[in-house]
């Protein structure tokens, strides 16, 4: 028979930020914390910049032609995390800036280097929460 | 009333894994340095793939095909179908240098990736790598 726990937060016993589960193949564990993506976004740059769908996303500044700042609602525990993009056809997105707070990017035609406005830029961020 | 659950490892019924373990879209995590909770659905990747030049997968989570609309293009296909089609999608190319991955049209159903190279053209690839992130249907 099927079980259900309903529960609203999940914390780890012997470290809250830890929690363990089985890997797919069934011989490991992993910290259930540290496989998440604690940020992502689809951001139009275009025009006034806006967030078409984010996650832990507060806001964003418009820094220039190409250049924004994606800002957290809950920060990072440090500026050593990754971050990973994507976006439309010959577009070379990456960061310039990482804080706990907030990542600025730069988006550039891959082509050439020239800087551009751009739809869409996607963004996610792994590593460690406050 | 609010429930906590503390524990350190979460299997299913039978003890085999945890595959089989359902979250519901609500569920929050304490952070990795305990100072803030987090929803722990969004956090999750909801599609990944290697596939090679072509339609043959590799491996994937919850792309069931992919259709090869021509050189360099292809549509990998969701099992289960994205919310709308605001979510990120980041790619790259496995053995093949000078070589990008760029979103086109994105969908709930699918995502229209095509590979160039630097010079903008279009180009076949050794692997393609993509990760998908946002909310499911």
């Amino acid at each position: 028979m099927a079980s259900q726990l309903k529960v609203d937060t999940l914390t780890g016993v012997t470290t809250a930020g830890s929690i363990l589960v089985t890997g797919e193949g069934n011989s490991t564990t992993t910290s259930l914390q540290q496989g998440l993506n604690k940020v992502w976004y689809d951001l139009d740059g275009t025009g006034t910049i806006a967030l078409d769908d984010s996650f832990n996303c507060s806001g964003t500044t418009d820094n220039g032609t190409g250049d924004y700042t994606i800002s957290y609602s809950n920060a990072m525990a440090s500026a050593n995390y990754s971050t990973l993009f994507g976006g439309g056809s010959q577009l070379d997105l990456g960061t310039t800036a990482i804080a706990t707070g907030s990542n600025t990017i730069r988006c550039r035609q891959g082509f050439d280097s020239t800087t551009v406005d751009a739809d869409p830029c996607h963004g996610a961020v792994a590593g460690d929460l406050a | 009333m609010t429930s906590q659950l503390n524990v350190d490892t979460i299997v299913d019924k039978a003890g085999s894994g945890g595959s089989n373990v359902k979250m519901a879209n609500t569920s929050t995590y304490v952070s990795d340095g305990g100072g803030v909770t987090q929803n722990t659905v969004q956090g999750l990747v909801k599609a990944w793939i290697q596939h090679s030049e072509g339609t043959s997968i590799s491996d994937s989570f919850n792309f069931g095909s992919v259709t090869d609309v021509g050189t360099g293009n292809y549509k990998p296909n969701y099992t289960n179908s994205m919310a709308n089609d605001d979510y990120a999608a980041s790619g790259m190319v496995g053995n093949g240098n000078d070589r990008y991955c760029a979103a086109g049209s994105m969908t709930t159903a699918l995502v229209d990736t095509h590979y160039k190279r630097g010079d903008g053209n279009t180009t076949d690839i050794g692997e393609a790598l993509l990760i998908v992130i946002g909310d499911l249907a």
